[in-house]
């Protein structure tokens, strides 16, 4: 398997999809999530299983890691920083769902000399509901 | 008002990046992380996000639902830093589209502020 290559800021046009990114929302992930923000609602929601609708919407934001909704295309050059993330929730998540994520090229602007790269995370269930989209605002390593 | 606060240890950030799947040394590595301008490892940012999204929905006592949050991330926290969040002003303000709009920041103990944030709540009450 050969490696991926290392994405261009200037090669990236507004309006370029990337391949679909599928990840199941485990238990386990929900109990990581939910330890590291020693919650309690989100850790109980974790323990009854599947088809437990997930009360925090910032849940969505797992799912539109750059890292990961790229994964199938390119590698982000080191160094870029996530300034801006925009979270338009839709319904809620439930444990077990398997989310989607398409990423758009939606954005790019320049301010005091950084380029900045905006990338829409739509986030759909296994039945194309959408359940949220997140835009992030990244600063693109020079 | 309620504050929503949260202490930032190593602990905390090496269980988000198993939850997100975001391994950068950056956030994970304390040999690699005291090599660079943070002198240490740093919470991931959107952690600080998480914090004021549960203030959002459970702090500002609002009753109609939470349509859009977006934040601003402005300084990286690090392990040992106390987080906690406000509301600018204490209370919403309804803007044009008729949505209750809340003007948020999540600051350390210094005052230094680590995040800022725009919660918006559609202006439906539920029944």
């Amino acid at each position: 398997m050969s490696a991926l290559p290392e994405l261009r800021y200037d090669d990236l046009a507004v309006g370029r999809a990337f391949s679909d990114t599928a990840v199941v929302l485990s238990a386990e992930m929900l109990r990581d999530y939910a330890a590291a923000l020693d919650d309690d609602n989100l850790l109980s929601e974790a323990e009854m299983g599947d088809g437990t609708s997930v009360s925090d919407p910032s849940i969505l934001i797992l799912f539109a890691v750059t890292r990961r909704v790229l994964a199938k295309d390119g590698t982000v050059p080191p160094g870029g920083v996530l300034a801006r993330q925009d979270l338009v929730a839709g319904r809620h998540v439930r444990v077990g769902d398997v989310v989607t994520s398409r990423a758009t090229v939606c954005e790019k602007y320049e301010r005091r000399g950084r380029r900045y790269l905006v990338l829409r995370c739509t986030l759909t269930d296994a039945q194309g509901d959408v359940l949220g989209h997140v835009d992030n605002h990244i600063i693109w390593a020079r | 008002m309620a504050n929503t606060s949260m202490l930032i240890t190593q602990d905390r950030i090496d269980a988000y990046a198993r939850a997100v799947q975001d391994f950068n040394p950056i956030h994970v590595d304390e040999e690699f992380a005291v090599a660079t301008d943070y002198g240490g490892t740093i919470a991931h940012g959107t952690i600080s996000a998480a914090l004021l999204m549960r203030f959002a929905l459970r702090d500002l006592g609002e009753t109609r639902p939470l349509g859009s949050l977006i934040v601003k991330y402005v300084t990286p926290a690090m392990v040992g830093d106390r987080l906690s969040c406000e509301a600018v002003g204490g209370v919403g303000e309804e803007d044009d589209s008729g949505e209750v709009v809340y003007r948020l920041r999540c600051v350390k103990g210094d005052g230094s502020v680590v995040t800022v944030g725009r919660a918006a709540f559609i202006g439906v009450v539920r029944p």
